[in-house]
């Protein structure tokens, strides 16, 4: 065999030996506040994604490609977030899930557009994406369901005159919620005596603002606030009003973390879940990876994190070659959450179902 | 088969190539397997110092925070017991660099007290009655009653992700500090170290706390990670882990108290500095040494080629068949071997064309060189050819024959160049010159094959000349034999008219000296007869000197026979034993008479004990008879001595000189040249004087030869002369000499047979038969007799005879003749026949013997010897009769 043939299949050779090495891994990008105060919720969203990666690499990934997670925090900060969403976009992930709040959602989101990536969050809930023909698809319901449910169960419960403490730093959320609230609140024949604003930072005096609410002598109150803030609300609600029942959003509804942060002072606080705690099947099961996985209890936000993951493991699934992320998601439902359905309709939104929870002696009471 | 086609390659290129891929090859080899060890050494030493530096920062770390907690158990000794903790709280909080927050705890988890960093300060008063019994933290230390480290969590009351530390007081409260995340960051941030190796600072629910590498911690969790796994375990970590798309080498520590792990890594692989590094002087030490064979192998390569090409130009000039100049030596052997070998073999080459150049155009046949492609096309002509051929050398090279001309048809052509090729030996045929001139010429062509080559060498011999001069030949030769014929014919003439006149001197000498014997052998047998008749001793006398005259005129005739003979080459000499006393005592007395009359002394001496000797007895005599005869002749006075010496002696033969030494006159040393010459003497006047025939000393001249000798004479006038006679002689053999019977005996036998015998007896001449009549009467034998041949043949026919006495000379027909026609009659088959002839020597013995004569009398008759022969003759006869009759 002339000698230059023979070169030539070794070339090939080596070349095939190398060709033949391991499939790349799938990226998934993760943008969460993992900083400071809005960390227990990231950090709540950021495990239930985790779990739902490692359970699916150990199921052995998607069509044979083991999942790799990105996670960039972005700190519950603009210009941070910005640089995480940059950074994220960069990596070219095949999806990005979050961010988690609607006012990093508000900055994250153009970027995510503008470089056809599409965005998954489990927890943005603020009306401004919904019913928009872009990247970004939500699995939460959004504030306006929320508020009005949140409102008739209020009323339900018999307050009728509720002071209202929102944070600002969550405007597309909180605004929206407050207005959307207030509007069911007042058509259902309650009552806003107050609705205190105030900015979620480490100075926030929280005694001032429940002072505040107070002023208006209502009969119950109402935080519109993350779960730290809701606990430091709580906390000072029951050194100057020790007996008003108090509420919160599913915002604040680290519930677990609410009563570790909150011990005695959240006791009867009634907030809104998105998943049944009484569930006994998946949802056990996932309970108990999750303890296991994080030695913590999960976060309220955990199984929508977790249900989010496996809504995008479906669609990377069903994909079809060249095929967009977002046609595959909008193709590849109704997905099979943990507990419920959960179907995109056109514009990427979704509805979830919450249950109202009181806790109680540390515990969380579902109401039924 | 496929030949695979093997590609061509320049010397540096091969050897650049080849030196190349050794080195590469060798390197290779070599550094696989340096790297192959050495880079898994080296990652285990960077898992270790991996390891040591985890371990390094979390000892750091420990003893930090350690301290700490001695701080915080310090504070908690001496926290006040009932009043306000909270200044001293807030004291030792002072700038919350250590601290962010201290707060006393009541067993039930109520802050009782809290010292705040200034940031936090205006949230005492919220702060101060705050719930914490449900903080984890809390509730461990309640649980195991002594100083823990949580993991990272957020505080409820800072606001703050915080690391907290608790401790519980003696009186059951608990102290809690919050530790901020910067303090830690601070001390990783110390322990940078080396610039890739980063550290994670995990806690115990596997949260990233810090990262050397980077402030964001990117909310890792490393709690399922097998690697933590490893660590929490005291297991043997993996060899590498895989983070941010890269693999890293790692080493772990934990740190007890903390329960914090520590996991140091550095990129692995090539992005490793070190190990890039080792790979990097590894290649590197490739590259060099690539370099470095591909410099060497390009720097040898030129060097090589340098002598090496020098060759090869010189050779392909050489190939080329133009001269060369020197042949190239450098320093390498085997180049130089070659070189010298090469320019042998080209000088040898050379030397070798030019020879047979040389030879081919010196060759006066045209030569003509043709190679066999698919037509025979000119290669060389030679000089001869050019010559014969009037083409020049340049014009036919490469073109055909036909294209110069040279043949007459191409049919021809064809036909010669076939019968060429066939193996024939050779073709004439006619060819053309330059100018048109035919030439007829005999073309010989030989086939031979050079690599494959087919050629043909023509050899082109113009034979026109040949063929022309062949012709003249043919015209010469005819008339040349016409000549030889005619010249013959004359020479055969001459040569039969020179026998004739040959044959006729023969018969003129024979009759001569038959007509001068005839009346010798009457003078010689009348005066035997005369004597017989008794005489008076006067008469006597005078009767033997007339008898000597007789016979030395018989002597000379018989010389003169003799010469001629000799003269003729036809003497034969006798082998008969004699004694040499006999023949010096027989010349002696011959000449006594003749000495005593002149008054000399004759003598002879002889060596003694002489033995008999074989040879010529009468020879010898007639040619020392001669020598003494001329002394006596010629001395006037003194002696004549007659000696033999024995020159040498031989085996079988002597080697005798015979010498006759005389006082006479002498003889003039130019007339010593000429004595031996026939018909010589010294002068006339000698011959006046002294008579003599002139022939004596040419015969015994001859004779000496004739016996293998010489003859020979030295002189001195007026003082003698010395004639001497070499002569080599065989010994005879012992004698068993039979006694002589005296004659009265024989004479009386004869008479006694006389009466049984019948005698022819034959002579021409009447004299002779008279005296022979006479003889025979005198014993009693009578006998018919015969005139001439023809007679004798009549009477033999008519009658038996036993015995017939047949002369030789005759005319009609002579003896010999007659012996013939009489041996052919059946009753004289075995007749003894005498030949009586004058011609006594032995070829005329043969000659008788040859004819069918028994035996042999010379003339003139000694009687005594005739009696002897007729008694012996008669005696067998009668003894035969004898013993024919029966009984």
């Amino acid at each position: 065999m002339p000698v230059y043939i023979r070169r030539w299949l070794l070339l090939l050779l080596i070349a095939g030996l190398a060709a033949c090495g391991r499939q790349e891994p799938m990226l998934i990008g993760l943008i969460a506040g993992l900083s400071d105060r809005g960390s227990d919720f990231g950090e709540s969203v950021r495990n239930g994604v985790i779990l739902a990666v490692e359970q699916q690499n150990a199921a052995g990934g998607i069509n044979g490609r083991m999942l790799e997670l990105v996670i960039r925090d972005d700190g519950q900060n603009p210009e941070q977030a910005a640089r995480a969403a940059r950074e994220l976009i960069a990596l070219k992930p095949e999806i990005v899930i979050g961010p988690v709040t609607s006012s990093m959602a508000a900055v994250v989101v153009p970027l995510m557009n503008e470089a056809g990536l599409t965005l998954i969050s489990p927890t943005v809930a603020a009306p401004d994406f919904v019913g928009l023909d872009d990247q970004f698809f939500r699995v939460n319901r959004s504030t306006r369901t929320a508020a009005e449910h949140h409102a008739e169960i209020l009323f339900g419960r018999g307050a009728r005159r509720t002071a209202l403490a929102y944070d600002t730093s969550n405007g597309p959320y909180s605004n929206t919620w407050v207005t959307a609230f207030r509007d069911k609140f007042t058509a259902l024949g309650g009552q806003i005596s107050t609705t205190v604003a105030f900015a979620s930072s480490a100075q926030t005096g929280f005694a001032g603002v429940v002072r505040e609410l107070l002023q208006g002598r209502p009969d119950s109150l109402l935080f519109v606030a993350s779960s730290l803030d809701t606990a430091r609300l709580c906390q000072q609600a029951r050194r100057l009003a020790p007996h008003l029942p108090l509420s919160s959003t599913e915002w604040a509804a680290s519930g677990e973390f609410l009563v570790e942060m909150g011990g005695e002072a959240v006791e009867g606080l009634l907030i809104a879940h998105a998943y049944n705690r009484n569930d006994k099947g998946a949802f056990e099961a996932f309970r108990q990876a999750y303890r296991q996985r994080f030695q913590r209890e999960y976060g309220s936000f955990s199984p929508l994190a977790f249900d989010t993951a496996n809504i995008v493991f479906t669609a990377l699934r069903k994909r079809q070659p060249g095929q967009s992320m977002k046609a595959a998601l909008l193709g590849a439902g109704p997905y099979a959450g943990l507990q419920q359905e959960i179907r995109f309709d056109a514009w990427g939104d979704a509805g979830r179902q919450v249950y109202f929870t009181e806790i109680r002696n540390g515990q969380f009471k579902q109401l039924q | 088969m496929i030949r695979s086609r093997l590609r061509e390659w320049r010397l540096s290129s091969y050897l650049a190539t080849l030196l190349t891929l050794t080195s590469v090859l060798s390197f290779t080899l070599v550094a696989s397997a340096f790297l192959l060890t050495r880079i898994p050494q080296l990652e285990e030493e960077i898992r270790t110092r991996a390891e040591g530096d985890a371990r390094d920062l979390a000892a750091r770390i420990e003893l930090q925070l350690g301290s700490l907690q001695e701080q915080l158990a310090m504070l908690g000794l001496s926290l006040p017991a009932r009043s306000e903790a909270s200044p001293l709280l807030e004291r030792a909080v002072g700038s919350g660099q250590t601290f962010r927050a201290l707060y006393l705890v009541s067993p039930r988890g109520k802050v009782e007290g809290a010292g705040l960093a200034a940031d936090y300060r205006h949230l005492q008063a919220e702060v101060i009655g705050s719930d914490l019994a449900a903080v984890a933290l809390f509730r461990n230390v309640r649980q195991q009653g002594q100083a823990v480290w949580s993991g990272k969590y957020l505080s409820a009351l800072t606001g703050a992700v915080t690391i907290g530390l608790g401790r519980p007081l003696p009186d059951g409260r608990i102290l809690i500090g919050e530790v901020p995340l910067a303090y830690l960051l601070n001390i990783v941030k110390f322990n940078l170290g080396t610039e890739s190796r980063a550290i994670w600072v995990i806690d115990q629910r596997g949260d990233l706390l810090a990262d050397t590498e980077s402030e964001q911690t990117r909310g890792l969790n490393f709690y399922s990670s097998p690697l933590l796994q490893a660590i929490l375990n005291d297991r043997p970590l993996p060899r590498q882990f895989s983070f941010d798309g890269r693999a890293h080498y790692v080493g772990g520590a934990r740190a007890q108290t903390l329960g914090w792990a520590f996991i140091a890594r550095l990129p692995a692989g090539l992005d490793n500095p070190e190990i890039r590094m080792t790979v990097l002087i590894v290649c590197g030490g490739f590259l060099v040494s690539l370099l470095i064979g591909t410099a060497t192998a390009l720097y040898g390569a030129a060097r090589l080629q340098r002598p090496l090409q020098h060759m090869v130009r010189q050779t392909h000039a050489v190939a080329l068949g133009e001269g060369s100049g020197d042949w190239p030596r450098g320093q390498i052997v085997e180049f130089n071997h070659l070189s010298a070998d090469i320019g042998r073999m080209a000088a040898s080459l050379s030397e070798r064309e030019q020879k047979f150049l040389a030879i081919f155009n010196a060759s006066p046949i045209p030569l003509l060189f043709s190679n066999l492609g698919d037509d025979a096309r000119i290669a060389d002509v030679n000089n001869a050819w050019v010559a014969q051929f009037g083409h020049a050398r340049a014009e036919v090279i490469g073109r055909t024959g036909l294209e110069i001309g040279i043949w007459e048809s191409p049919e021809i052509r064809t036909q010669v160049l076939a019968t060429v090729l066939d193996g024939h030996s050779s073709v004439e045929t006619v060819l053309r010159r330059k100018n048109g001139e035919r030439l007829r010429c005999k073309i010989a062509a030989q086939l031979f094959e050079i690599n494959s080559q087919r050629y043909l060498i023509w050899v082109l011999e113009d034979i026109s000349e040949i063929r022309r001069i062949e012709q003249e030949l043919r015209l010469l030769n005819s008339s040349l034999e016409a000549r030889v014929a005619e010249r013959t014919a004359a020479l055969s003439q001459a040569k039969e008219a020179a026998e004739a006149a040959s044959r006729a001197k023969s018969a003129f000498l024979a009759n001569i000296s038959h007509e001068i014997r005839t009346p010798l052998n009457a003078i010689g047998g009348m005066a035997h007869l005369i004597r017989r008749g008794g005489l008076p001793p006067e008469q006597a006398a005078r009767l033997d000197k007339l008898e000597a005259a007789g016979r030395h005129l018989l002597e000379i005739i018989n010389m003169v026979l003799d010469l001629s003979k000799i003269e003729a080459g036809k003497m034969q000499l006798e082998r008969q034993p004699f004694r040499l006393e006999m023949i010096f005592a027989n010349v002696c007395s011959m000449l006594n008479e003749k000495a005593l009359e002149k008054g000399l002394q004759l003598h002879y001496r002889l060596p003694p004990h002489l033995p008999r000797l074989l040879g010529d007895p009468t020879r010898l005599q007639q040619a020392l008879l001669n020598f003494a005869g001329n002394a006596v002749k010629f001395t006037e006075q003194g002696e004549i001595a007659l000696s033999a010496d024995i020159l040498a002696r031989e085996a079988d033969h002597l080697r005798l000189r015979c010498n006759v030494r005389d006082t006479g006159i002498g003889i003039a040393p130019e007339v010593q040249a000429r004595l031996f010459q026939p018909f010589e003497q010294a002068d006339s006047s000698t011959t006046r004087r002294y008579g003599g025939t002139g022939l004596g000393l040419a015969i015994a001249a001859r004779i000496a030869e004739a016996m293998g000798g010489a003859a020979g004479v030295s002189s001195t006038p007026g003082a003698g002369s010395h004639f001497w006679l070499e002569v080599r002689l065989a010994q005879a053999p012992a004698e068993t000499e039979a006694p002589g019977t005296p004659p009265e005996e024989i004479e009386s036998a004869l008479r006694a047979l006389a009466p049984a015998c019948r005698v022819l007896l034959v002579d021409d001449e009447p004299i002779n038969r008279e005296i022979g009549l006479m003889l025979l009467a005198d014993v009693g034998l009578g006998a018919d007799l015969a005139s001439d041949g023809l007679e004798a043949v009549a009477r033999a026919s008519a009658q038996a005879y036993d015995l017939i006495l047949m002369d030789m000379q005759m005319p009609q027909l002579d003896g010999l003749g007659a012996t013939q026609r009489i041996r052919a009659l059946p009753q004289h088959r075995q007749t003894p026949i005498v030949a009586m002839t004058a011609n006594a020597f032995s070829e005329d013995r043969q000659r008788c013997f040859a004819a069918g004569m028994t035996h042999f009398i010379a003339k003139p008759i000694d009687p005594a010897a005739f009696y002897s022969l007729l008694l012996s003759i008669l005696q067998a006869t009668a003894s035969e009769k004898m013993a024919q009759i029966p009984g």
